[in-house]
């Protein structure tokens, strides 16, 4: 029988049993694909022409990928924009739930909040709350597992077959996790602090391997690989262009293959007026901030030679931006700890700043907070401890480590390798009901006469969080994405005026302010092209210009009330006008008409 | 009379074997030239520039004269909504097109670039034309499939053709594009001044100008020696600031984008690489013919045809991209053959030999499929006088041709005309098709010499075959089966950028006629090591056939036979005995 097929009935088998029962512990809260698009047509119907909705895509699966507008007036597609891209990557369904609360939260503030009202009136944000809907639908199935890839077939193992071994759900508990089975070939042993947690073997410290850890499935292929092709095409969140991973299982059979991905693309081109980007998704630059780093050799970096090559970091000149949002990031939501970011290989958010040229920022929204240990010894015992353990560590010398572990044989020292795990552990045990299956047994076609245990995280829990906290969460993120486009570039023209210098003759002045956070352009911006400079234009009525230009192009004007200045010189009759005006998608418009006199 | 007669009906006969012969004189009244059919069923003219609408009227009338081995399709339309025609060649009425090694032709990505699609369209009428008259291209059709794309930037084509422009406009196609990012699109592009179709230079005289006219040909300006006065200044190409921005012709559809860095295999954006659009496969056209190929997992060359240069082209385009030795020994033996082949062009690496390309064609059909693939950018000045053009101050090459051969055609000699900005100016110079597109005479044998390197290469695409299939009985009514599958051409059935990146599945040997009890991949005959496939052995699985090489499998089944191989190889074919 078709593998995949096998799979899709035995998800349709267990349909049948399961309550809409979802995400273990987590998924209250969480809409569904369906729930999504109430959402988005009550926020439509609720606040009339404050929010658009535009469909940019349809995934292969069937669904719509939306963008929301939200801003009051005319010409609104004409300001500078903030767009936020959520959900690219499918299990982070945290993203989604905020952009749409986000969105909630902007248009009901519009007319009752007068910072909100502001930012509507002179900006405009889009929303893609949900940009990879058919790999988040995932969370939703009654058989429960991370999904990255939308709906369709690859070949993610590359052996010519698609989906032919997906996950299977052999305790029944409606989630996918992980099983161990005891063999003495096996790379993994159960860890000695908490033998709920598995890793690998220390051979060179004399452990020896128990288990092999696998996805827990069955090898429907017969290939001896454990549900390394199941069902799925293309991680959206790995389709994009800059650092794209070539050949790599869910990347896609090229880049910007996907029809999501092109449609997030072609909904940039459409919309020149973006100026900058939210990403919410695995990648992280706002608690850790993007450095310029300096490239070696040829390429890499056009600071550093004039050859060309793919850039491996920011600009220097945009360091400080980075620097600043991500203080702000913290100071507005209250996040603390330092997560990771996701890696940068054809993501939403590199492709963004590198390859679009817009200020790019990127949040993980959630992830496990900090869990202290309990212990039975007190503090002071155990930072007297530690600063030992540091002491002995800094002294790098392996006699002292074997002291060491001799000393504490009662109570194992916990594994750096297993940091993460550990905190997780005790936080789902006080948080997340059942955010960690214990491993129990079960019979194993594929290993008769071997002991198979099912367990581990369950699925979505450790990079989402429990619906209860979403409110909060998006609470925190809605300050941030107000400071974001309370940043934006805005332009105006001050000191304009006129100059009669005689004889018909007068001189004008203009000076061209940036009244925003942000430069007019950022340093890739400028490189990248697709930001537009501004174009300041001088419109005549019959007079003769003598000196200045009719039109020219801007570069980049720093924001905090960065200035240019021009002036004009025309010959011409006292009384008639001339208008001056600035305009960039990116930053706003400006203009004036003044008469001589 | 009689002898006037003759004398007339003899020059007409010649007439008609050079420009491809007519329907209507018989066989008898001309003696075949080598190399050409003597009494075609599709005429056409080789020497002229074909529009859209051309490409698709000769494909449809070689359709008709040949349904057995030609058939016209569509792979998509351009953004203007035009077909990109593609033109199969096979023999139909021998296997299954798709199943045969396939060779993929492209021309005029570039819109300036035209006799791309000629050279394209001359491969598929010669092919239709000659089979049954020369056993060798008749062979060719049996084992391979020729997907043909004379061009695959029409719109662009047909911008190049009727409006004005000069022999480097447009390069990109027409989809709207603020180049000079005013905000504006396409506002301020080429004017022809003197209405000729033809942009060409302006100048207007000046005593302080740093110009001076050539002493050899009255059409070139040239600058004057650094302590030599001069008469005339420069103004660029015909043009004015229609957006008054201060500045001319600096957005256009000319160079809004260059369509051959529109593809998905290491694209840069433009700080990296000029003409990069605003992402890979941003352009319909590019995205047609990447379904194609990827649906096409059979084709096993490509040759996109650009000019000029005298270039026989590979990639890669990068030098991050380093070929594996495997592929390079199959690019240089056929490279080697094309300048032969080619006399005058030379066979290049693009990265090191040209330049570096981001985001091109070669690279994604190579880099990204693994298929060999070339680009030769056609015509090179050592047409002009059969030798490498000397560097001369005064005289250029392309002008004493144009005076010894073209009588004085292919350049506007200088004449007055009202510049709306610049007053009174004089426009002339070189026209658009000439100099980088071929003078008409010569074009059906740059056109017949690089479809014959085009030809050399799909017949040395992998070819697979049974070779021989040996049984030995093991008692106990098992038989052994051991079968020697060939490879007899140069190009393996993988390249090595296929194996390593899984691209292409493995060449599949099956065998029919009895019950396998197992399957082997034998690894050296001679020493009878073989390694046990033991899923679905009925079907081996061959990771590669390797160029002029064998793969060798074996079989134990249960009962004597009669048993029958077959291979199925996505770019070999298939075969079986």
């Amino acid at each position: 029988m078709n593998a995949g097929l096998a799979f899709s009935l035995a998800l349709a088998g267990f349909q049948a049993f399961a309550a809409p029962a979802m995400a273990q512990g987590i998924s209250d809260g969480y809409r569904n694909y369906g729930d999504l698009q109430r959402s988005i047509s009550r926020l439509r119907g609720d606040f009339g022409d404050l929010v658009g909705v535009e469909t940019i895509a349809q995934s292969p699966g069937g669904r719509d990928i939306q963008a929301i507008r939200i801003a009051s007036g005319d010409g609104v597609n004409e300001r500078p924009a903030l767009l936020v891209v959520a959900n690219a990557f499918g299990p982070h369904l945290v993203g989604s739930e905020v952009a749409i609360n986000v969105a909630n939260l902007l248009a009901s503030g519009y007319g009752n909040d007068s910072e909100v009202t502001k930012l509507l009136e002179s900006g405009v944000v889009y929303i893609i709350p949900r940009a990879n809907p058919d790999a988040a639908e995932a969370f939703f199935s009654s058989v429960v597992y991370e999904q990255v890839r939308n709906d369709g077939s690859e070949d993610e193992d590359h052996d010519w077959e698609v989906d032919e071994d997906g996950p299977e759900d052999l305790n029944g508990d409606g989630l996918i996790t992980m099983m161990r089975v005891m063999d003495p070939t096996g790379e993994w042993i159960a860890d000695e602090a908490n033998p709920s947690l598995m890793r690998k073997a220390e051979r060179e410290k004399g452990e020896v391997g128990m288990y092999r850890l696998l996805s827990e499935g069955t090898d429907n292929d017969g290939d001896e690989a454990w549900n390394e092709d199941g069902p799925g095409a293309v991680d959206v969140n790995a389709n994009f262009t800059y650092k794209y991973d070539f050949f790599a299982a869910g990347s896609g059979v090229h880049q910007m293959s996907a029809a999501e991905t092109r449609g997030i693309a072609e909904f940039f081109v459409a919309h020149p007026n973006i100026a900058a980007v939210y990403v919410l998704g695995p990648q992280d630059n706002v608690m850790e901030p993007w450095k310029h780093k300096q490239a070696s050799g040829i390429g890499g970096n056009p600071e550093g030679t004039s050859a060309g090559g793919p850039y491996s970091s920011i600009l220097s000149a945009d360091q400080p931006f980075f620097e600043r949002m991500g203080e702000q990031f913290e100071e507005l939501t209250g996040m603390e700890g330092e997560p990771t970011s996701g890696d940068l290989k054809g993501d939403v958010l590199s492709w963004s700043y590198f390859h679009m040229g817009r200020w790019a920022f990127g949040s993980r929204v959630w992830w496990v907070p900090e869990t202290a240990a309990e212990t039975d010894e007190d503090s002071d015992d155990e930072a007297t401890d530690e600063e030992e353990a540091e002491a002995s560590h800094d002294e790098a010398d392996g006699d002292d480590d074997s002291a060491e572990d001799a000393e504490q044989e009662e109570t194992p020292d916990e594994h750096d390798s297993l940091k993460s795990e550990y905190n997780d552990y005790r936080w789902m045990a006080s948080n997340v009901p059942g955010g960690f299956v214990e491993w129990t047994s079960v019979n194993h076609p594929d290993f008769p006469g071997q002991e198979v245990e099912v367990g581990g995280f369950s699925p979505y829990v450790r990079m989402n969080p429990p619906g209860s906290m979403l409110d909060s969460l998006s609470a925190g993120q809605f300050e941030f994405v107000k400071e974001l486009m309370a940043s934006l570039p805005q332009i105006e023209l001050r000191n304009v005026e006129v100059e009669n210098v005689g004889d018909r003759t007068y001189r004008i002045n203009a000076t061209v302010t940036n009244n925003g956070y942000f430069p007019t352009l950022s340093a890739i911006g400028v490189r990248a092209f697709w930001p537009r400079q501004i174009r300041l234009s001088f419109e005549l009525d019959g007079q003769e210009l003598i000196g200045g230009r009719t039109q020219q192009l801007l570069g980049p004007i720093p924001g905090g009330g960065g200035s240019r200045e021009f002036s004009w010189l025309v010959v011409g009759r006292p009384g008639s006008n001339v208008s001056i005006s600035a305009s960039s998608p990116v930053a706003g418009t400006a203009s004036q008409t003044l008469t001589l006199r | 009379m009689q002898t006037q007669r003759k004398v007339f009906s003899g020059a007409i006969g010649f007439l008609m074997t050079f420009l491809g012969g007519s329907a209507g004189l018989q066989a008898q009244g001309v003696l075949a030239a080598m190399g050409s059919p003597p009494n075609p069923r599709v005429e056409v003219s080789w020497d002229r520039y074909y529009d859209h609408a051309s490409i698709g009227d000769i494909g449809r009338r070689l359709e008709q004269a040949y349904p057995d081995r030609c058939r016209l399709s569509s792979i998509g339309d351009s953004y203007q909504g035009r077909e990109l025609w593609m033109i199969t060649v096979t023999n139909f009425d021998h296997g299954e097109a798709d199943q045969k090694s396939g060779m993929y032709i492209d021309g005029n990505i570039h819109a300036n670039e035209i006799q791309g699609t000629e050279v394209s369209l001359y491969t598929a009428w010669y092919l239709c034309e000659m089979a049954d008259r020369v056993p060798w291209v008749d062979s060719l059709l049996d084992e391979r499939v020729f997907y043909i794309v004379p061009s695959i930037n029409p719109d662009g084509r047909e911008s190049f053709m009727y409006e004005g422009n000069n022999q480097h406009s447009p390069r990109s196609g027409v989809v709207p594009r603020d180049s000079d990012g005013d905000g504006t699109v396409d506002e301020d592009g080429y004017d022809d001044l003197n209405g000729d179709g033809h942009i060409t230079q302006m100048r207007v005289r000046n005593p302080n100008g740093r110009w001076i006219v050539s002493p050899e040909d009255s059409r070139i300006m040239i600058r004057a020696a650094i302590d030599q006065p001069g008469e005339y200044d420069m103004l660029g190409s015909e043009g004015w600031d229609n957006d008054g921005d201060g500045r001319v012709n600096e957005d256009g559809v000319a160079f809004s984008y260059d369509p051959n860095r529109n593809w998905p295999w290491r694209w840069q954006p433009r700080y990296v690489q000029g003409g990069a659009d605003y992402y890979p496969t941003s352009l319909p056209e590019t995205r047609a013919v990447i379904d194609f190929i990827v649906a096409h997992p059979n084709i096993a060359g490509v040759q996109t045809y650009h000019n000029s240069g005298g270039m026989i082209l590979r990639g890669p385009g990068v030098p991050r991209d380093q070929y594996r030795p495997q592929d390079v020994r199959v690019y240089d033996a056929l490279g080697a053959v094309g300048e032969e082949i080619l006399p005058g062009y030379r066979y290049m690496v693009v990265w090191s030999d040209l330049y570096t390309v981001w985001g091109g064609e070669l690279d994604w059909t190579y880099g990204g499929r693994g298929i060999i693939s070339y680009s030769n950018e056609l015509f090179t000045p050592f047409k002009y006088f059969e030798e490498a053009p000397e560097q001369e101050r005064y005289d250029r090459v392309e002008y004493r041709f144009d005076r010894l051969l073209l009588m004085n055609e292919a350049v506007v000699p200088w004449t007055e005309v009202q510049h709306p900005q610049f007053g009174t100016v004089e426009v002339g110079g070189v026209k658009k098709q000439y100099t980088r597109a071929i003078p008409g005479f010569l074009l059906p044998a740059e056109a017949h010499r690089n479809m014959a390197f085009t030809l050399y290469q799909a017949h040395q695409m992998p070819l697979v075959k049974v070779d021989t299939v040996m049984t030995r009985s093991l008692g106990n009514g098992l038989t052994e089966v051991t079968a020697v599958i060939a490879n007899r051409r140069i190009t393996p059935t993988h390249t090595q950028q296929d194996i390593e990146n899984h691209i292409t599945r493995p060449d599949w040997v099956s065998i029919e006629g009895g019950q396998v009890i197992a399957g082997f991949v034998v690894d050296n005959l001679r020493m009878g090591l073989a390694t046990e496939q033991e899923r679905n052995p009925q079907r081996i699985n061959i990771r590669n056939i390797g160029g002029m090489g064998t793969a060798t499998v074996r079989w134990v089944m249960r009962g004597n036979g009669p048993f029958t191989v077959t291979v199925d190889s996505r770019k070999g074919g298939v075969d079986s005995k």
